[in-house]
């Protein structure tokens, strides 16, 4: 794909912009509350919009668009059911507690309710978590970058990660919120007129459903099998996705989707920003309408993708060798027909031949689903807004993780087991140092993911089984007064080890033991599908963690009473709302954000 | 500082570059094209009709320290 000088100013204009912030908000950050927690200043539509912007990293943007083609308008069960719901919950039930409590962190309100203990485990596994993941989506984008522009790997990486670590720097939490609202409307200016060109050119919302109605049956399901979100559900070998209802609902709908959106302090710090209790509890409210409408912008441009019946002129690079070739096999499809419209096939770069998966089908290469919307259907131009609103999306995501990472770090690591009695300034100058090596830590990951890709999916793993069991114990905390931190803490490890341990049982469909599953020597158990296993690695995870805790906080004494206060649901005074108008209530808006999300639900059944 | 003002100010200079140059270029590729113009054009004038509006609430915004973004009804005097 060839930019133009046009391309180029835009994409300097917006780097110009993102640094330009941090430095106007260089001398707001006085004091370590101003740069972790933008001194409680902001209000409550800012850090709505920041709270779903540093959610929507680059791998999401990436990432929904190749579900988009892979599962069709299911994949919307990652947003109205996997987040909408769990948002809601955050904002009306658990916002008093992070917010009323004063907590400047996810852990340290664990420490206020629980002990040290329990803080300690989830400050480390947050802390190291964030910078790890930072450099996996730091890694994917340069090779995404490298693969369409032929950029620089390493000029990609340092370029954007050295500006996120200017403005994060600078500025701190308020000049990452004040960028994710920037780069909030900018991902939605790329995005819209992508969708608007992609419709045009299939038909509409007409054209495209009997297009995937064809792609649908050509994959072997029935014709509604892309359009539809539930309809299919009850069988996981109807629906795309390989799931059934239940492990949907409660592994991704509640487990998952409550455990990241009530205890992520990525999230949870933006609203921790506001400037009151009511903006706080509207923050995640807020977040939920754009949150809606996000599958239209990230999910559809998948789903145009596999409709397209046209292609692109210019081909990422690894596809030249291969697109020439001839098919390997008389009567075997070549790789030029093998494209599912404009989503080309895997290929193996050593033979130039596409990859064939185990079901003896072309693999698709699902990841560049959305990448080629935007080479096919974007002229210079607005091309260079597209790949701003790319980069933006990482940029929001990263600095999010940095902000998140520099506070658990000064906060719950630095100050709690290092150095205790130090000045303000002495913590918003070693916030500023959290921010540096922070970044270097990703970078180094980004690098080590590069070389050793299988350790970072490893990670990963090991990071999915300490996350799945974390929202039992904030529920039981928050909800159950007589919950106790031994409980707390043996829980939250029993959990972690039933996800290893669940995950170490059983294996997806038509995988190999190793990181996929099945590495505990025997497999008792096969999923229809990866999605299905990690939905119920998670279902276990909680169940197991919910039970020891419960049974270990009984066996062990509970905290008095007026030590829980404003920490425990039955022990703090309802937030009051008098004199507010009724559409800046939490309530009333959590109601209209519910019946919207029911709405779409129905709609796209 | 008013958010508003920078996110106004990019979005007014995008959508200036944007429709100028599609304007110039006479791309009439049929892939690019909304509602009859080119995709550079319609969306220039889309950022550049949000960029102006930002601006403007902006610049209507009371100035108070630190909460000049929230939405609020003017003072009396202005």
């Amino acid at each position: 794909m060839q930019l133009h000088w046009i391309d180029y100013l835009i994409i300097a204009i917006y780097f110009g912009f993102v640094v330009g912030i941090g430095v106007v908000l260089k001398n707001f950050a006085k004091t370590s509350t101003d740069f972790f927690l933008s001194g409680r200043s902001i209000p409550a539509w800012i850090t709505g919009l920041a709270f779903i912007s540093a959610n929507l990293g680059a791998q999401e943007v990436i990432g929904m668009g190749a579900s988009g083609a892979k599962y069709g308008i299911a994949t919307s069960h990652f947003y109205w059911v996997g987040a909408i719901p769990a948002m809601i919950f955050v904002g009306i039930f658990m916002m008093p507690f992070y917010y009323g409590s004063r907590a400047r962190s996810v852990p340290e309100y664990l420490k206020l309710r629980f002990d040290e203990k329990t803080r300690g485990l989830n400050a480390i596994s947050f802390a190291v978590m964030t910078v790890f993941s930072s450099g996996v989506s730091m890694y994917a984008m340069g090779k995404l970058l490298q693969l369409l522009l032929g950029w620089d790997f390493n000029v990609s990486i340092l370029l954007s990660a050295g500006i996120v670590l200017v403005y994060t720097y600078l500025g701190g939490l308020t000049s990452a919120i004040y960028n994710e609202v920037l780069q909030f409307f900018l991902i939605v200016a790329g995005f819209v007129p992508l969708v608007s060109l992609g419709l045009r050119d299939v038909g509409g919302f007409h054209g495209l459903y009997s297009r995937l109605a064809d792609v649908a049956v050509d994959r072997g399901f029935q014709s509604g099998a892309l359009t539809h979100s539930w309809r299919y559900m009850a069988d996981p070998s109807q629906n795309p996705m390989g799931v059934e209802w239940f492990g949907l609902v409660f592994g991704l709908g509640f487990v998952l989707s409550f455990g990241y959106w009530c205890t992520d302090f990525l999230v949870v710090q933006r609203a921790m920003a506001a400037d009151s209790m009511n903006a706080a509890r509207r923050t995640p409210l807020i977040a939920a309408f754009p949150k809606m409408v996000f599958p239209f912008l990230v999910i559809l441009p998948g789903m145009l993708a596999i409709a397209a019946t046209s292609r692109p002129a210019a081909l990422p690079t690894h596809l030249h060798c291969a697109e020439a070739a001839p098919a390997a096999q008389p009567g075997e499809r070549s790789v030029a027909q093998s494209w599912e419209g404009l989503v080309p096939p895997k290929i193996d770069e050593a033979t130039c031949q596409p990859l064939v998966g185990t079901d003896g089908r072309v693999q698709a290469d699902y990841d560049l689903a959305t990448p080629m919307m935007l080479m096919h259907y974007f002229p210079s131009g607005i091309l260079g807004l597209g790949l701003c609103a790319l980069l933006a999306s990482f940029m929001s995501g990263m600095a999010g993780n940095t902000t998140a990472f520099n506070t658990v770090w000064t906060y719950d690591i630095y100050q709690a087991y290092i150095n205790r009695h130090a000045s303000d300034h002495h913590y918003l100058q070693m916030g500023r140092a959290a921010t540096v090596f922070g970044v270097l830590i990703s970078v180094g990951a980004a690098y080590v993911a590069q070389a050793f890709n299988n350790i970072m999916d490893l990670l990963q793993l090991v990071f999915a089984f300490v996350n799945a069991p974390l929202f039992a114990t904030f529920m039981l905390g928050m909800f159950w007064k007589r919950t106790t931190g031994h409980g707390a803490f043996t829980g939250l490890l029993a959990g972690t080890l039933a996800a290893a341990a669940h995950h170490g049982l059983t294996l997806p469909a038509g995988a190999v033991a190793g990181v996929k599953g099945g590495f505990l020597g025997s497999v008792l158990h096969v999923y229809p599908s990866e999605m299905a296993q990690n939905f119920w690695t998670a279902i276990f995870a909680w169940s197991t963690c919910f039970v020891v805790t419960l049974l270990v906080s009984l066996a062990t004494s509970p905290r008095a009473d007026r030590e829980l206060e404003g920490l425990v649901y039955s022990l703090t005074p309802r937030p009051k709302e008098e004199g507010v108008p009724l559409y800046r209530q939490p309530g009333p808006l959590a109601i209209v954000v519910l019946l919207m999300t029911i709405a779409l639900n129905v709609i796209f059944w | 500082m008013d958010i508003r003002l920078p996110v106004g100010a990019i979005f007014t200079f995008y959508g200036v570059i944007l429709a100028i140059y599609g304007l110039a270029s006479g791309d009439l590729d049929a892939h690019h094209m909304i509602a009859g113009l080119n995709v550079n054009i319609v969306a220039g004038a889309g950022m550049l009709v949000f960029g102006v509006t930002m601006l403007y609430l902006a610049r209507r915004a009371p100035r108070v320290p630190q909460s000049t973004a929230e939405p609020s009804p003017r003072r009396s005097g202005h």
